[in-house]
C-alpha cells in the first residue's frame, strides 16, 4: 500500500547527482551514468520540489505561487515526463499511463499562452576531460607517460607514449 | 595560409578581449567571423569565456553560439566535478603525510569570477624533491578515481627558486571543505607566464590566466620576487604582462618599471597570433612519430614544417631573453636537437 503511494509522488534523484546552478539554468551531472542536463528554471523549480511527499496538484501549485498565475496540472506532468526519461526521478515514480494522460498529448494540449515557460530538460554533452597540454616541447619525462591524454607525446627518451594494454602507458616505438 | 592563421588568431584576441572579468564591451564580430574561429576556441578551453563575451548579444543565438555556450555548460559541471576529486586527492596525500602544491588548473581557475570559465581536465601536484617517491606510490595506491594526477618533482623549469622556498611561501586557498595550497601571488603569475611560453603561446587560455592573475594580486605583490631571480626571466615575464595588455586589455596600472618600460619585439605579437589561429591539436609536441612519414617522402615537408617551433619556443627552450635579434637561430638550434635525438632514436 505504502509502495503504490509512493508511486505516485516523484522523488528527484539525489544520489550520485551532482548540481549547479547558473543565471537562469539548472546543470545537472548523473555521474552514475555520466549524463549531463540543462533544466530550464521552470524544470529545475519542479525538479527541486520533487521530495517524494507532494502529489503533482501540489507541485502545481507551489509553480503557481512562485509564478503568481495559474498554473495547469499538464506543465508538471510535462516536466515530469522528461524528469523522468532523463533517470532524474527516484526510480520507483511511475508515470500514470493508464491515467488517460499520453505524454505526446500533454505536449500538443500545453497551450501557448502560458505564463510561465515551458519546462525543459536538454541534454548535453558529459563533461569529459579537457586535454590539458600534457605533452611538453622538449617531451614528457617517461614516468609521465600515464594516462590517455599523453598518448601520442614525446617522451624525453625520443618514444612515444603509447597505451600498450587498457589502463597501461609507456614511452616505445616508434620514436617522435 | 600564414595571414589566415594570423587573421584568425587576431579574431580570437577580439573575442577574448577581457572575457575573464564580469564586464567588457559587447564584441564587434560577425557571425561568419565567429564560425570561423569556434572550432579553435572550442580546441584550446577558450569556449567557455568566449560564451562569456557573446551571452548578451546577437551572436550567442547561432549555431556557433550555442556550441560555445554547451561548452560553458560542461566546463561549469566538469569543474564542479573535479572539485569533489581535488578534495579526495588533497585528504589522501595530508593522511599520508605529504604537502603537495597545486599549480595551474584549479589553483588558477579559482580566481576567475566564474566558476566553469577557465577549464581544467586533470590536477598538477608539486611535491618536494625528497617526498616525489613516495608521492608517486601514493598516486598510484590511489587506484582508478577517474582523475589525472600529474605528480611533478619540484617545480621544474616553470620556477626559477628553490622548491622548498615555494613551499614557504606558499598560501592556502579553501575548496569546500578542505584547504588547498597554492603558490604565492608572485610564484603564481611568474609560472603562469613562463608556463605560456615554454608551450609556444599555444593557447590563448593561458594568456588569459596571466589577465587573470595579474588583475587580482593583492596591493602587497612582490613584483621583485615575481620578475625572478635572472635577466631573461624577467624580460620574459615583463613581455608576457605587455603582451596580455596589448592584446587583450589587461589592467595596465601600478606596473614596475621593469615591465612598462619593456620593448616587446617586433616578432612577438605576429608570432602569438599565428600560433592561435592554429588548432592545439596540431601543437608540434603533439605530432605523430617521425617513423610514421618514413614510408611516405610525399610527406616528409609536412612532418618538417609541423615540427617547426615557433620563435617563442626557440628561445624559451634555450633561455634566451626576448630581446635577441636574431630569433631564428635558437629556433634552428631547437629543431635539431629534437632531429638529432630522434634520429639517434630511430638508428637504434
Amino acid at each position: 500500500m505504502k509502495q503504490t503511494k509512493t508511486h505516485n509522488l516523484p522523488k528527484a534523484r539525489r544520489s550520485e547527482i551532482l548540481t549547479r546552478e547558473i543565471p537562469g539554468e539548472l546543470l545537472v551531472y548523473d555521474m552514475k551514468r555520466h549524463r549531463a542536463y540543462c533544466l530550464n528554471e521552470t524544470a529545475a523549480f519542479i525538479w527541486k520540489q520533487c521530495n517524494g511527499k507532494r502529489t503533482v496538484a501540489q507541485l502545481a501549485g507551489q509553480l503557481e505561487n512562485r509564478s503568481g498565475g495559474s498554473v495547469d496540472e499538464q506543465i508538471v506532468w510535462l516536466a515530469l515526463d522528461q524528469l523522468e526519461k532523463s533517470k532524474l526521478l527516484d526510480p520507483r515514480f511511475s508515470f500514470p499511463s493508464q491515467s488517460g494522460i499520453s505524454r505526446r498529448g500533454l505536449i500538443r494540449s500545453m497551450g501557448l499562452a502560458s505564463v510561465i515557460a515551458l519546462p525543459v530538460v536538454v541534454s548535453i554533452i558529459a563533461p569529459t576531460a579537457v586535454q590539458a597540454a600534457s605533452c611538453i616541447p622538449g617531451g614528457i619525462q617517461p614516468s609521465n607517460c600515464t594516462k590517455a591524454s599523453r598518448v601520442g607525446c614525446c617522451c624525453t627518451n625520443s618514444k612515444t607514449c603509447t597505451q600498450i594494454s587498457p589502463g597501461v602507458f609507456q614511452c616505445v616505438d616508434p620514436a617522435c | 595560409m600564414r595571414i589566415d592563421q594570423t587573421l584568425c588568431g587576431s579574431l580570437i584576441a577580439r573575442l577574448l578581449f577581457l572575457s575573464w572579468r564580469t564586464s567588457f564591451p559587447v564584441p564587434d564580430l560577425s557571425e561568419s567571423q565567429l564560425a570561423r574561429i569556434a572550432p579553435l576556441l572550442l580546441g584550446s578551453g577558450c569556449g567557455a569565456l568566449a560564451w562569456q563575451r557573446i551571452g548578451e548579444s546577437e551572436l550567442a543565438r547561432t549555431t556557433s553560439g550555442l556550441e560555445l555556450q554547451q561548452a560553458f555548460r560542461q566546463h561549469v559541471l566538469l569543474s564542479a566535478y573535479i572539485e569533489t576529486k581535488i578534495e579526495e586527492v588533497i585528504r589522501a596525500f595530508r593522511e599520508a603525510s605529504v604537502e603537495p602544491i597545486l599549480i595551474k588548473g584549479w589553483s588558477i581557475a579559482r580566481a576567475y569570477p566564474l566558476s566553469g570559465l577557465r577549464p581544467y581536465g586533470d590536477i598538477d601536484l608539486c611535491v618536494r624533491p625528497h617526498e616525489y617517491e613516495r608521492a608517486e606510490r601514493l598516486v598510484k595506491s590511489l587506484g582508478d578515481i577517474s582523475l589525472e594526477i600529474d605528480l611533478h618533482r619540484g617545480f621544474g623549469p616553470l620556477l626559477d627558486r628553490d622548491a622548498d622556498d615555494a613551499f614557504e611561501r606558499a598560501r592556502m586557498a579553501k575548496l569546500g571543505k578542505t584547504e588547498i595550497r597554492i603558490l604565492s601571488e608572485e610564484d603564481q603569475l611568474h609560472l603562469l607566464c613562463v608556463h605560456f611560453l615554454r608551450h609556444g603561446a599555444a593557447r590563448p587560455l593561458w594568456l588569459c590566466d596571466v589577465a587573470v592573475g595579474l588583475e587580482t594580486r593583492a596591493d602587497d605583490f612582490d613584483w621583485e620576487r615575481c620578475l625572478g631571480t635572472t635577466k631573461y626571466r624577467a624580460n620574459w615575464i615583463a613581455c608576457v604582462i605587455r603582451l596580455v595588455i596589448r592584446l587583450l586589455g589587461a589592467d595596465e596600472r601600478d606596473l614596475p618599471t621593469d615591465v612598462r618600460e619593456v620593448e616587446l619585439p617586433r616578432w612577438l605579437i605576429p608570432a602569438v597570433l599565428r600560433q592561435w589561429g592554429i588548432p592545439f591539436a596540431n601543437h608540434p609536441s603533439r605530432q605523430p612519430p617521425v617513423s610514421s612519414y618514413v614510408g611516405r617522402p610525399l610527406w616528409w615537408w609536412k612532418a618538417l614544417k609541423d615540427r617547426w617551433p615557433n620563435p617563442i619556443q626557440g628561445l624559451a627552450s634555450n633561455n634566451v631573453d626576448f630581446s635577441y635579434p636574431f630569433p631564428f637561430l635558437f629556433q634552428l638550434t631547437n629543431y635539431f636537437k629534437r632531429a638529432a635525438q630522434q634520429s639517434a632514436s630511430l638508428r637504434q
